[in-house]
């Protein structure tokens, strides 16, 4: 019996003050972690809805946050004085690619932007830069984007998961709109 | 249907673990000079990956996130994975003799290979539900399946070859991993799931 | 002094843990896309190495033999852990250019190696020399690793334009591929400069829970 009890209870106390000290770490660091992420979808936001800040965070009025069957994903969405931010996900040539896409008063796209992606680099990656990006700059959420916007060539899957994050974007832009809110 | 069979294929060629992910190199480069071996660790892996992407996704949800401890993912994956693969390990030794001779022996490496950890991780990243996990982690079992079993089969060819001494083992190994690899890399963009 | 400074330096060159021990290839061939990854997985690994070789030196007359791997892992995990909510606080950056390989440092086998073989035999002393020169050794190959990638495949050295747009990077070293291939090359040249070539016999079998099992399997 002894055998047997010795090492469970000395593992059990070296589990129990382990989880003490990262439970320590982590109450320290919570706080600088969410201010941090904060911060940094702040300044992506800022940069779609030049102006927009400070942002209000109104992503429970969107359905289908958690639903991981359906191929384009809203991850989250923002309201401001200028107008509204979708965070979207898309699936691209390497896995899932994020897009903020930024819409104004005026129900036109005020900027675009890739988050994190696993495209290959000088190839889905080029959508990253701006000459592409730029191409969304706008657009009136009633557009059919696939056609307004012209794809890189040779980079079509990546340039669709990017229109087609846009095109939902404004789906989601109009029907929050159309409900009367 | 179709979906189920996108991810499969996909997990396997795109998203290859081993040769686009670099998930799990040190038994694809440890266990990969014979076939017979190969075969037997990549089983072992499937079987665990698959097990332990269907539990952790339960320890998750239903002890981690409720509780406000997700800062605790990482300990209690480790943990868990460790205990599994020692539980796994006991009842096929009780009850499942002949499965225990093939995949026995392979199963206390398990451990720490990081693709199993890596495959637990990822299903969380990206919120899967239940059953996407555990297809999942079927799946990415099989990437390494693939990966290791071409693998051995270029390894048992180099035994023969006549490399510079400064090739020899590792390096060349490598090297014709990195091919592999580059192979792999034209079955990007196959699928858009 | 003399022994420490022996074991300090030995993780460097003559048991280097990647060039030398093939050890924690993963984060080797995934992070070294930038020498600047590679720094900041190093010092990542570096801190863990650390605090797990102090932690289990001090504690290596408490752990019963018959739970000691697990409770390697308990401990390495804490320490990984904590290390991922500091970078995440303080190096957002970082965090998100290494994403899953921080969490995937639990499973480097250089750690649990580091653990089994000597800070679990050693003094506290002793196991922190050992760590910070394991630690330093794994650093400086990845980002000798890194330097290569970054220069060849995108023309850059820790973000700075090298060649000037005089000649196109080559994206292939970036990607998966360049990874084996670069770290191929280097073994190779490793093994032609020390004259030595270690990896030709041996396998992944410096992990602890690789040893004995490895032989009966590989040979």
């Amino acid at each position: 019996m002894r055998d047997i009890l010795k090492p469970a209870v000395s593992l059990l106390i070296i589990c129990i003050f382990i989880t003490f000290s990262v439970a320590l770490v982590y109450n320290v660091t919570a706080e600088t972690i969410a201010e941090r992420e904060w911060e940094a979808l702040n300044i992506a936001m800022n940069e779609v809805l030049p102006g927009g800040a400070p942002f209000e965070d109104i992503t429970e009025a969107f359905p289908g946050i958690s639903d991981s069957g359906g191929t384009i994903k809203i991850t989250g969405a923002f309201r401001s004085e200028k107008g509204y931010v979708f965070n979207m996900i898309a699936p691209g040539y390497g896995g899932d690619v994020a897009v903020i896409i930024g819409i104004d008063e005026n129900a036109s796209i005020s900027g675009l932007r890739l988050g994190s992606n696993n495209e290959t680099p000088s190839l889905g990656k080029r959508a990253e830069e701006e000459f592409f990006t730029s191409r969304f700059f706008g657009i009136n959420t009633s557009e059919n984007i696939g056609d307004s916007v012209d794809s890189i060539s040779g980079v079509t899957i990546t340039s669709t998961a990017v229109k087609k994050a846009a095109q939902k974007a404004c789906e989601y832009y109009n029907e929050y709109k159309g409900g009367g809110r | 249907m179709r979906q189920i069979i996108f991810v499969i294929m996909g997990t396997i060629l795109v998203e290859n673990f081993v040769l686009q992910k670099f998930l799990g190199i040190c038994p694809f480069l440890g266990v990969s000079k014979k076939m017979d071996s190969a075969i037997g660790m990549s089983g072992a892996v499937v079987f665990v990956m698959t097990l332990a992407s269907a539990v952790t996704w339960a320890v998750n949800e239903y002890i981690l996130l409720p509780n406000e401890l997700e800062f605790l993912r990482t300990i209690s994956f480790i943990l868990v994975v460790a205990a599994l693969v020692q539980f796994v390990e006991i009842i096929l030794k009780k009850f499942i003799k002949p499965l225990y001779k093939s995949l026995g022996i392979y199963l206390p490496l398990i451990t720490t290979n990081c693709a199993v950890l890596g495959v637990a991780l990822l299903n969380i990243q990206r919120t899967y539900g239940f059953g996407m996990s555990v297809l999942y982690g079927f799946s990415a079992g099989l990437s390494f399946m693939v990966a290791l079993i071409l693998f051995s089969g270029i390894r048992e060819r180099l035994e023969t070859a006549d490399v510079p001494d400064a090739f020899k083992g590792l390096p060349i190994a490598l090297v014709s991993a990195a091919f592999l690899s580059l192979a792999f890399m034209g079955f990007q963009g196959l699928f858009s799931f | 002094m003399k022994k420490l400074f022996r074991e300090f330096t030995k993780g460097l060159v003559k048991e280097n843990p990647i060039f030398v021990l093939v050890l924690g290839m993963c984060p080797t061939l995934a992070v070294t896309t930038t020498a600047g990854n590679g720094l900041g997985m190093g010092a990542a690994a570096t801190v863990v190495l650390l605090g797990s070789n102090i932690v289990i030196s001090a504690l290596r007359k408490l752990i019963p033999d018959k739970v000691r791997i697990p409770a390697y892992i308990t401990v390495i995990a804490g320490f990984v852990t904590i290390v991922q909510l500091l970078l995440k606080a303080y190096l957002p950056d970082l965090d998100k250019a290494l994403g899953i390989f921080i969490p995937l440092i639990v499973v480097n086998c250089i750690i649990l190696a580091r653990a089994e073989m000597y800070a679990s035999k050693n003094g506290i002393a002793g196991s922190m020399a050992d760590a910070l020169g394991m630690g330093l050794g794994f650093t400086a190959a990845l980002f000798i690793i890194g330097s290569a990638r970054e220069i060849i495949g995108s023309g850059s050295f820790l973000g700075m334009d090298v060649f000037a747009g005089a000649l196109p990077p080559a994206t292939v070293f970036i990607l998966p591929p360049g990874g084996f291939l670069v770290l191929g090359l280097l073994m190779a040249l490793f093994n032609k400069i020390s004259k030595k070539n270690p990896s030709a016999k041996m396998d992944c079998a410096s992990c602890p829970l690789h040893c004995g099992l490895n032989k009966e399997v590989v040979e």
